[in-house]
């Protein structure tokens, strides 16, 4: 019971964070919507805990609430925004659309999962397993064995990112 | 453990990735439109890892892993755009960046 | 080592990014960095040619971490190489494009490099997450490509409509890919779909949003149609050596992906069974794209905007072939990629890498208009490019000597052949959708040919890369136009050994052994003169199949 109680609230902080990002009338000063971010990601983490992802719990608080969260902190920093810039979108028809759609195929979705998976239950890991499940040992055995090649690539990805953030930030003219 | 119904898990994950989608298709502003997809992205962690719970798997942890370090990736790339379009247009406005006609 | 040996085309790629990226380091800052452009291209092809060498016939893998990740057979060879072709020939595009459109950055050929790797490692790949490492690798050099001319605002506004749809397409791929995870516990396409077909009930409606969202996020990457709206906008604004890029290599590694995950992981018999089936989806992308692509191809004045919608139809057309897949055998295990699919991919790439590619020859001097009028009079100012631009689109829109006629032949036979009683109405979709691209494909050839110039003309480029790049498209266009065999054979044999690969991994042992289709025994590769019609001795036994599929229709109905 009190496993459904801290799902239930944290689920509701999840999605208000989250919500307070997209929502326009929230979402107008941008370290607000940094805020209701920071939020989402932070309680994102209590979740994974309660899926026993530890070490996926602990990156979600390091990568996403701490180093993505300062970027983005950063760049509305540097950009020195006003609120202006955050008022709120122009509605086109092509948005509301786009919007309803996403909203009744995310529904459908739901529902279609829901039932799909109505009678699976989770399978009980004995205590010993259940000590290691999700740990750094058995995360970091499954990331040099069975994902040892798309790990190894994850670095060509991250070399990509750099050159491309370098060369889009860049101030060019003429020969460097 | 784990008392709460898999499409509890699945409902929410799918939630979050909708609020995400929903915010990248309306948003105007660059930064929101980013923010809006770390919380996509964050929906697909919480599909995978309810799953792989659900299903005792552990290594599937290790392609959440992965999946972190492209969003962060991403992100940088992102936001990277945002500062150029700042300085080519005097703000990372979508709705104003739009010459070429949609 | 074997492994690390059979993945070398792949890594080539990866280490000529990294090699072009210290060169440009080591090269100083006031040099000309053209040079950079020919290291890349070779490197590329080098990459290419290694993967015919290696992997032509399909190698076996047996390190412990690759088994079930990558898969290398003559279907990879086949893409990898039209892959690096088209990657070379942009890199080439780019030495004289660039810096007469003030692009001096040097880092843009590592990021082609770099992208042209993440294009290949998505064609071999065939587990979920490296798959989609391979897409990231691949778009995120593009987006920053995309938004190289940093003085343009149009090329800025490319980039960041192509990243945030192209960042919502691989979110939707990797809602997908849980999905799928959840519905079979696995990652890797031959355990999901041999689990997928034995347990079809067990966890459907995961593995059907698994499916919408894969389609759409493969959609969004081959631009078909309700996916589409990112494709004129980004081919027009991004630098023309890159809008060649995206509509070469990305449809390619695209189609290619989407093929072979179509095949082997929804390839059962209930493939194209109604409108829900995946067949049907694909069915009803392929349609509107095609009639979609064409209509407002017909409206547009600038030729990069044009070339941009002829790729959305084009993507109609293949997806059509990708839709046949389900159809290709009577039977109940009757999966098989049509070759016609890989084939009319080769066409398409080269056609229109050479049609953007004489594009990137006229932005001299910064000049940013492709507009129909911009182009017009180029037959008197450059008769050469005027060739190959004439080439290029006439094969676009399949006229008979040229290759992307052989293209649409074999595409539109061979989904007939598969239902002939049910196809015949795509087909004549398709075959009146070409008629109607032929309009905007001749408008351009008139404006080129019969029309003076109104406003600014654009300046044309002196490129020995660039020229060298497009005139190599247009005499493989021309000369595979006439002697097709060699192509078609080469298709062949890479979609026999997309089915093969994967019926023999996931043989569940002896149980579908005979319904595997065995491959065709080496034909001579003359054109044969059958009553008038040229016949491919390789295509006489798919007749053959669809006569007896026709036989066993006559007769009582099997079921």
């Amino acid at each position: 019971m009190a496993e459904q109680i801290v799902f239930y609230i944290l689920a509701t902080g999840v999605l208000l964070g989250a919500l307070a990002v997209v929502v326009p009338p929230f979402a107008r000063n941008p370290l607000h919507a940094a805020v209701a971010l920071l939020t989402t990601f932070s309680l994102m983490a209590g979740l994974f805990v309660m899926l026993s992802a530890h070490l996926l719990a602990i990156l979600q608080i390091v990568v996403y609430a701490g180093a993505v969260m300062i970027l983005f902190v950063f760049a509305i920093m540097l950009l020195n925004l006003r609120k202006q810039d955050f008022s709120p979108a122009k509605i086109t028809a092509w948005k509301i659309l786009g919007a309803a759609a996403a909203f009744l195929i995310a529904t459908r979705i739901a529902m279609v999962a829901g039932a799909a998976v109505s009678t699976h239950t989770a399978v009980d890991l004995s205590l010993e397993q259940y000590s290691t499940f999700g740990s750094v040992h058995d995360v970091g055995i499954a990331l040099a064995t069975k994902y040892l090649l798309p790990f190894e690539i994850t670095a060509i990805l991250l070399l990509v990112a750099v050159i491309g953030a370098l060369v889009v930030t860049r101030r060019q003219g003429g020969l460097r | 453990m784990t008392n709460i119904p898999l499409s509890h898990w699945l409902a929410l994950a799918t939630a979050l990735f909708a609020i995400g989608t929903i915010g990248v298709i309306t948003r105007r502003n660059m930064l929101i439109a980013l923010m809006s997809l770390e919380i996509m992205l964050n929906g697909v962690g919480l599909a995978f890892l309810a799953f792989a719970r659900f299903r005792g798997d552990v290594s599937v942890h290790a392609a959440v892993f992965i999946v972190m370090a492209v969003a962060a990736a991403e992100v940088a790339i992102g936001l990277a755009l945002a500062i150029a379009m700042y300085r080519n247009n005097g703000s990372i406005d979508l709705d104003q960046a739009s010459r070429l006609k949609g | 080592m074997s492994d690390i040996i059979a993945f070398s085309p792949v890594l080539l790629a990866a280490i000529t990014g990294l090699i072009v990226m210290v060169l440009d380091l080591l090269s100083g800052k006031n040099t000309h960095k053209g040079f950079l452009g020919w290291v890349t291209a070779v490197g590329l092809l080098a990459s290419g040619t290694a993967a015919c060498l290696l992997w032509v016939g399909g190698r076996e893998i047996s390190l412990p971490f690759m088994v079930g990740m990558v898969q290398f057979d003559t279907y990879g060879a086949f893409f990898v190489t039209l892959i690096a072709i088209a990657g070379a020939a942009s890199s080439l595009l780019i030495v004289d494009h660039n810096p007469e459109q003030g692009i001096h950055d040097g880092a843009t050929y590592p990021l082609v490099a770099f992208a042209t790797f993440g294009a290949m490692l998505f064609v071999v790949a065939t587990d979920m997450i490296l798959l989609f490492l391979g897409l990231e690798i691949m778009s995120l050099a593009l987006y920053v490509l995309a938004a190289s001319k940093q003085t343009s605002p149009f090329s800025m506004e490319a980039g960041v409509k192509y990243f945030l749809l192209g960042a919502l397409a691989s979110g939707f791929f990797l809602f997908g890919a849980a999905f799928l995870y959840g519905a079979t516990g696995s990652l890797d396409f031959v355990t999901v779909g041999r689990t997928i077909q034995d347990a079809a009930a067990h966890g459907s409606g995961l593995s059907k949003v698994a499916l919408v969202m894969i389609i759409a996020a493969l959609g969004f990457k081959i631009a078909a149609v309700p996916f589409h709206f990112w494709t004129p906008d980004v081919y027009e604004g991004s630098p023309t050596p890159i809008s060649a890029f995206m509509a070469g290599v990305v449809k390619a590694a695209g189609f290619a992906v989407l093929a072979r995950m179509m095949l082997t992981i929804w390839g059962t018999a209930e493939f194209s069974s109604g409108w829900q089936s995946p067949g049907g989806i694909l069915l009803i992308l392929a349609v509107i794209s095609m009639v979609v692509g064409n209509i407002m191809g017909i409206v547009q004045d600038n030729v990069k905007r044009i070339l941009a919608y002829s790729s959305i139809s084009h993507a109609g057309y293949i997806l059509l072939g990708v839709y046949a897949i389900g159809l290709g055998e009577p039977g109940a295990v009757g999966i098989s990629l049509n070759s016609g699919v890989p084939f009319y991919l080769l066409t398409y790439v080269l056609a229109t890498v050479g049609a953007f590619g004489v594009l990137a020859l006229m932005g001299g001097q910064g000049h940013e208009d492709m507009s129909l009028d911009s182009i017009a009079g180029l037959g008197k100012r450059s008769p050469i490019l005027a060739l190959i631009l004439t080439i290029s689109v006439l094969s676009l829109a399949g006229i008979p000597p040229l290759l992307g006629f052989m293209g649409k032949f074999v595409l539109f036979k061979q989904v007939l052949l598969a239902d002939p009683d049910r196809n015949w109405v795509w087909v004549v979709v398709a075959v009146l959708n070409s008629l109607v691209a032929l309009y905007y494909y001749l408008r351009i050839v008139l404006y080129v040919y019969f029309r003076e110039p109104e406003g600014e003309a654009a300046p044309i480029i002196k490129s020995n890369a660039g020229l060298f790049a497009v005139s190599t498209m247009a005499v493989l266009v021309l000369l595979l136009g006439v002697f097709p065999g060699k192509a078609i054979d080469a298709s062949n044999q890479a979609s026999h050994h997309a089915v093969l690969s994967i019926t023999e991994a996931q043989a569940a042992p002896a149980v579908q052994q005979e319904s595997a289709p065995t491959p065709e025994p080496k034909q001579p590769l003359r054109l044969r003169q059958v009553d008038g019609l040229k016949v491919d001795p390789s295509h006489i036994p798919i007749i053959r199949r669809a006569m007896e599929l026709k036989l066993r229709d006559s007769g009582p109905k099997p079921k």
